[in-house]
């Protein structure tokens, strides 16, 4: 039976842990017609009482939080024991991003109280920069992007939902943000439309955010596989009139792929910027 | 049930068609209105690309959700079909 791209980037348990906290690892063995087959044990196929799985998304995480911790660690430490020329990698690294990031998307937009929230946006940066990049290091089996399932995305989200709510009220005051969410000089009788609209917004700004970063990351992911599968199989016809376009494909799209990441987080920062900025101090 | 798998690919694809139509011809007009802009005013280039990069993402991201919904249509029509002959043997 042969893969579709779609199963190169679904996600896939390297093993599950049971019910009693016992670990259960796949059976893989040959099968009568001398193919690789993988066999779980009975308990993991289960609806309701289905064990926790450790997925290659969930290790994918654990990585990428080392790798963040470990990186920002590095260029703090850089920093702050160099002079202005002679830092490493990771410091100029952080270094360019943040100041890039400060000066046009955070200070503009986040008001004039706004730099305690610089760094709460600089993380959601870093994260989703580094997780879509861990999945274009190779061996696909063990490196896929956090941020190509929707639960990885759909938690920044929510937790963008929550922070609008919780900041903005922390900012303004509870009477001040529920006063400010309909635009001023309203006459009161349009109250009741204008307040579901305007409490909808954050819905679907949110939801928007999460699809947008799931949907790049997960459709970039499946034609990578696709141009990859392609050229594997026009080098098995061994003629270069298949294989060299396909191979030239291949490396096209995984250029793009890495510009992708990068724009991705930048654009899923700037608008939680923006949205944010709205919240906290909105123009009158 | 089992007929109805052409139906529905046929629907998950020609919208997954559609929407590239949408997109390529709104981001088309992005373009064009930004270079010519770059062609009007050189110095400004950095920022009018700037720009013109954030709404490309955003048109993008549009696109995505109708390509996420057809890719679910699709992948839950083929489900459908695999499970409806046993449907139709229970059900006999």
């Amino acid at each position: 039976m042969s893969a579709s791209p779609v199963d190169h980037v679904k996600d896939v348990p390297y093993f599950a842990l049971a019910e009693d906290g016992s670990v259960m690892f796949p059976y893989v063995y040959h099968d009568d017609h001398g193919h690789l087959s993988v066999e779980w044990p009975k308990e993991v196929m289960g609806g309701a009482d289905a064990p926790m799985l450790f997925t290659v998304h969930c290790g994918s995480l654990f990585v990428v939080m080392a790798l963040l911790l470990f990186g920002a660690f590095t260029a703090v430490k850089g920093i702050k024991a160099r002079p202005a020329k002679g830092r490493g990698l990771s410091s100029q690294l952080f270094e360019v991003l943040v100041g890039f990031l400060r000066n046009d998307v955070l200070k503009p937009n986040l008001g004039p109280h706004g730099h305690r929230y610089e760094p709460f946006m600089l993380t959601f940066f870093f994260f989703i920069l580094f997780s879509n990049l861990w999945g274009m290091v190779p061996m696909g089996g063990l490196t896929q992007a956090p941020t190509g399932n929707i639960n990885v995305t759909a938690m920044l989200s929510l937790v963008m939902f929550v922070s609008f709510f919780v900041y903005g009220i922390r900012e303004q005051g509870f009477g001040h943000f529920v006063k400010n969410l309909v635009p001023s000089g309203l006459p009161v009788a349009m109250f009741p439309i204008m307040y579901p609209i305007e409490l909808i917004g954050p819905v679907t700004k949110c939801f928007a955010l999460c699809i947008r970063l799931f949907a790049n990351m997960v459709a970039g992911h499946i034609i990578l596989a696709a141009f990859a599968g392609l050229a594997m199989t026009a080098q098995g016809t061994l003629s270069p009139i298949g294989t060299v376009p396909a191979y030239l494909m291949s490396v096209g799209v995984s250029l793009m792929e890495v510009f992708v990441a990068f724009l991705q987080a930048y654009v899923f920062t700037m608008l939680a910027t923006v949205f944010l900025g709205s919240f906290i101090h909105p123009d009158h | 049930m089992g007929d109805m798998l052409g139906f529905a690919l046929l629907g998950a694809s020609l919208g997954a068609g559609l929407v590239l139509l949408g997109a390529a011809n709104g981001i088309g007009k992005l373009a064009s209105s930004a270079v010519e802009g770059i062609a009007r005013q050189p110095e400004a280039a950095g920022k009018i690309q700037t720009a013109m990069l954030i709404a490309a993402a955003l048109i993008e991201g549009v696109a995505f959700f109708a390509l996420v919904v057809c890719m679910g249509i699709g992948g839950q029509a083929i489900e459908l079909k695999a499970a409806a002959p046993a449907a139709v043997e229970a059900s006999h």
